[in-house]
């Protein structure tokens, strides 16, 4: 049996005192970011994990990274566990692992050409000492991205570039040590519409090549389209995860249900929508049991106490699981 | 016929770049109307001049700025004067919520607070009707009475977005303009925020624009669209025709480059990206970018073209129906 | 002697083409500093040349008022006033200019490291920086001109010794948010050591806040010799401006009413540190947008005739009444 290139089991990633060094400022509760959450990914194949703020998913990506240390769980990339990796051994990994950010417009060095900036990775992890030898490598990821003929590119600065160029770019720096995932944090949620689909194909194109793409996002329909399979996630938990087909057409768990009508839809003018009441809770104080069961339309006494596991759903459809105790098995 | 509460003629705003800077025209024609308790959709890309065109409304533009056209509320024009003929109806008739509201509260007072300074200011309303009133505000646009006493950071984004929206309505203005008010919220937030934003146009009989970049948004919202590229309008109609039936080719391709969640549906990304504000355009601006571009599209800039009744589209080879007449009262 | 409090935000990113010359040369107060300064460096650099007498030469009697061939008059000592100036400034601005340099280097160090770092070498740095932030220079220097005497290089040392913890403090600030710069986040996420990241994605937009940093701390710097070579604490053996002051003082200059004594290494004294002020501010300035104020302007947008419009109405520009 051939290794997923992307194995995450029981992940758990805590915030607070004595571990990670908290983005919420200096916190004495701890945060449970993400709880328990459970996926594979294989080459050539796309996963979008999905959900609104809060959710956990930005996390579970930077701890697949090893950017945020995971309190629980294992990683393993390529069938290698990530658990006590340091230092070159993960310098090493990384390579095979690249992130491309949501923000095109900070993510590049303002003072530097398109060419350094690409190049980077290169002088990072010392793989071309040859500076012709670099540039070549250079020239072949930003044609691989469109950005073409490459030698126009080579000299210009982030700032006469536009936001599709510039994420471009950003995949491009990402692609130049051929890696094996490619993790894409809401990759085109800052750029125009009528240039997201170009960014998006383009993804599909290198995932068509080969390589395994976690997807970061928040909107469902991308993530419908672009995306093999779909994990949605609610405060810090995986609730359903599927085919994305499946989940688009028949989403089990009520939160799918909700999501999904609260995507606005041209061809339903005046729809039946399920709009949730309520917020979603702060992170710092998660509901006991399942985290959904206050602003759930089944929710049951046993919700409230009892966390559900992730279980094939309704057709006992091994790929089409959710975390429900009322819906699941 | 019942005249419009707003009609914007031919407004044209240009910034001028430091005493050497060269001017850019941001917003280069654009006129339409808006009824009582109905809702416009005003979309574009970035760079199309869209919330430029709602900030004037309100005259809430830099110095730098000239600005020429009208702006006609209830038949009269509020632009001639300058700021101080537009100040008067500032947050009276005409509101704004901002994208980002929900960060422009005083972190220092309350929000109960700050929507009764609102209407004691420019209202000038008696401190004890203004806080009753605030209570109202609040409870109208959901937040629970007991919050009118809590701080901005102690709200959630949505809440905060509908607090701004009280504020906006607290001098119960004719017209409320909207600039991108859910986008940087969730989706079920947004969901939230825009049922909330139809009831009010509803109950209140307001008139709104709401400015975004998010098409299936609009068109299950509003009654009517207007789709902005380079500073102008290429179509305007109601929203189920403008999706139905496209007339210009930006609306018929960003409906195709917007995913949905119809999966047989297939989408079709753009060549290239929108025009730069500072581009110069000769011709048709989308032409670049057109599937339909002909030689008569890089040289002429086409003008609306009326094809339906209330459906008008700025394009040489728009669907033509019985009528072909330019829409009143427009020069281009 | 309180370094000037300089309100930086740590948003500070270059607009566009920004370069220090021309925020120099679009800001008047600014421009005059800078060729204010020039000429006296340029003076006080061709000092042999320009100094109309040698050095320690007596040339009439002590406190000569200014005449035709002294115009500035003589010292106590009968020196040109003229020749003194030239020297004087001369030292002063080498103790400034050395003094700068070593608050600087020191103070880029401690900020950059303590703000990448974090956790509690920042915290240790942090408290090193409260240490010498509270001691004051004139004991120190005290105590080390009675313990090793006093010297051009120990002046140096102590005013720089003083001034680096107002830099430490801006460049820490500034470092621990361009950390989180997304385009450093990146270098760090790709495995890159700090050092590859400080160098090639800190150091250089560290640069321009550096420079406003130094250019201020010269002001200071010069501003603490003045007042050290006053108090006796500076070199004996060179002339500098406060020693000037000092010992026309002492022997008299007030009682005397020889003005010219004190006025003269008074005024260039503030000269410079007028100049290098209104240089550093503009900069500082130019680095932090937040300081633009234009919606607090009284102007208001133009509103021009309606094109081709049936209304024959004159465009009003309209400001605020």
């Amino acid at each position: 049996m051939t290794d997923h290139l992307l194995e995450v089991r029981g992940l758990e990633v805590t915030f607070g005192p004595g571990r990670n060094h908290s983005p919420f400022g200096r916190r004495r509760e701890v945060v449970r970011a993400v709880d328990s959450v459970d996926f594979t990914l294989d080459r050539g194949e796309t996963l979008a994990l999905v959900g609104e703020s809060g959710s956990g998913k930005t996390t579970t990506a930077q701890a697949t990274l090893k950017l945020v240390e995971a309190s629980a769980g294992t990683i393993k990339f390529n069938g290698s566990d990530l658990d006590g990796v340091h230092g070159s051994r993960l310098r090493a990994l990384r390579k095979q692992m690249q992130l491309i950010y949501q923000d095109p417009y900070e993510s590049l060095d303002p003072r530097y050409s398109v060419e350094r900036i690409v190049e980077e990775p290169l002088l990072v992890h010392r793989t071309h000492s040859a500076r012709q030898a670099r540039q070549e490598r250079v020239c072949q990821a930003l044609e691989q991205v469109g950005l073409s003929p490459a030698e126009l590119f080579l000299r210009r600065r982030p700032h006469e570039l536009s936001g599709g160029q510039r994420q471009r770019v950003s995949i491009a720096s990402a692609l130049v040590l051929e890696p094996d995932l490619l993790i894409a944090d809401e990759p085109v949620s800052m750029l125009d519409v009528s240039v997201r689909a170009g960014i998006l194909d383009l993804l599909d194109q290198l995932r068509a090549g080969g390589l395994g793409i976690l997807m970061i996002t928040h909107d469902l329909s991308t993530a419908a389209h672009y995306a093999d399979r779909v994990a949605v996630m609610y405060l810090g938990r995986v609730i359903e995860i599927g085919p994305s087909r499946q989940i688009v057409t028949d989403p089990q768990h009520p939160y799918t249900q909700a999501l999904l009508s609260a995507v606005p839809q041209p061809e339903r003018t005046r729809r039946a929508r399920t709009i949730l009441g309520g917020e979603i809770p702060n992170a710092a104080a998660i509901p006991s049991g399942c985290g959904f069961h206050p602003r759930c339309p089944i929710a049951t006494e046993q919700c409230a106490s009892v966390t559900p596991l992730l279980q094939p759903g309704r057709r006992s459809d091994p790929t089409h699981e959710i975390a429900c105790l009322n819906l699941g098995g | 016929m019942t005249e419009s509460v707003l009609e914007v003629a031919d407004l044209r705003v240009t910034f001028r770049t430091g005493p050497r800077g060269t001017p850019v025209d941001v917003v280069r024609g654009v006129s339409f109307r808006l009824d009582q308790g109905e809702r416009l959709g005003l979309v574009g890309e970035s760079g199309c001049g869209k919330s430029t065109t709602i900030l004037t409304l309100m005259g809430l533009l830099p110095p730098n700025a000239e600005v020429s056209g009208a702006i006609r509320l209830d038949g009269v024009d509020i632009l001639q004067g300058g700021e101080r003929s537009m100040r008067p109806h500032r947050w009276t008739d005409i509101a704004m919520v901002f994208q980002g509201a929900m960060n422009a509260f005083n972190p220092t007072r309350t929000i109960g607070s700050q929507i009764t300074e609102t209407m004691r200011g420019r209202g000038g309303a008696s401190r004890k009707a203004a806080q009753a009133r605030a209570r109202d505000l609040l409870g109208m646009v959901g937040i629970p009475t007991d919050r009118a006493d809590r701080y901005p950071h102690e709200l959630s984004g949505g809440m905060r977005q509908r607090a701004a929206l009280a504020m906006a309505l607290a001098n119960q203005p004719r017209v409320l303009l909207a600039d991108e008010p859910t986008t940087a919220l969730d989706v079920m937030i947004q969901a939230q925020i825009m049922e909330l934003l139809e009831r009010l146009t509803a109950e209140l009989g307001l008139a709104l624009v709401l400015v975004t970049h998010d098409l299936p948004l609009v068109v299950e919202t509003c009654d009517r669209v207007a789709m902005m590229y380079a500073g102008r309008l290429v179509e305007t109609g109601p929203a189920a025709s403008l999706y139905a039936a496209s007339a210009h080719p930006y609306t018929r391709m960003l409906f195709a480059a917007t995913p949905s969640l119809d999966l047989d549906r297939r989408v079709a990304s753009l060549p290239g990206a929108p025009p730069r504000v500072d581009q110069e355009v000769v011709g048709c601006a989308f032409a670049p970018r057109c599937d339909r571009a002909e030689t008569v599209c890089h040289t002429q800039a086409p003008r609306m073209t009326r094809m339906a009744d209330q459906h008008a589209a700025a394009c040489h080879f728009a669907d033509v129906g019985e009528t072909h007449q330019p829409l009143r009262g427009v020069v281009h | 002697m309180t370094a000037p409090s300089v309100p930086l935000a740590p948003e500070t990113s270059l607009p566009r083409g920004w370069s220090l010359g021309r925020v120099v040369r679009n800001n008047l107060s600014a421009s005059i500093g800078c060729v204010v300064l020039l000429l006296i460096v340029l003076a006080a650099a061709a000092a042999p040349l320009l100094a109309p007498t040698p050095l320690y030469q007596r040339v009439g009697g002590g406190f000569a008022a200014p005449s035709g061939a002294h115009p500035l008059g003589l010292d106590d000592g009968g020196q040109d006033i003229r020749t003194l100036l030239l020297y004087s400034t001369r030292t002063t601005l080498l103790v400034g200019f050395g003094a700068t340099v070593i608050a600087i280097g020191i103070g880029a160090l401690v900020g950059v490291v303590a703000g990448y770092a974090g956790g509690r070498t920042d915290g240790w740095l942090m408290r090193l920086t409260d240490f010498f932030l509270v001691v004051p220079e004139v004991p120190l220097m005290m105590i080390i001109a009675a313990v090793w005497g006093t010297g051009l290089a120990k002046l140096v040392m102590v005013i720089g010794l003083i001034l680096w913890t107002w830099t430490a403090r801006v460049i820490r600030s500034q470092t621990k948010s361009l950390r989180e710069r997304v385009y450093v986040r990146r270098a760090r996420a790709l495995g890159a050591g700090p050092g590859h990241v400080v160098m090639r994605h800190v150091l250089p937009q560290l640069a321009p806040l550096l420079v406003v940093c130094g250019v201020l701390a010269f002001a200071v710097a010069v501003f603490d010799e003045t007042a050290l070579s006053f108090l006796g604490l500076g070199d004996p053996n060179r002339p500098s401006l406060g020693r000037m002051i000092a010992l026309a003082s002492q022997a008299g200059a007030v009682s005397n009413n020889a003005w010219w004594a004190i006025l003269y290494p008074g005024l260039v004294v503030t000269a410079i540190i007028l100049s290098l002020t209104m240089m550093g501010t503009a900069l500082e300035d130019a680095l932090n947008p937040r300081l633009r104020v234009s919606h607090l302007s009284r102007q208001h947008f133009r509103v021009l005739p309606a094109r081709g419009s049936t209304s024959i109405r004159r465009g009003a520009s309209t400001e605020s009444p």
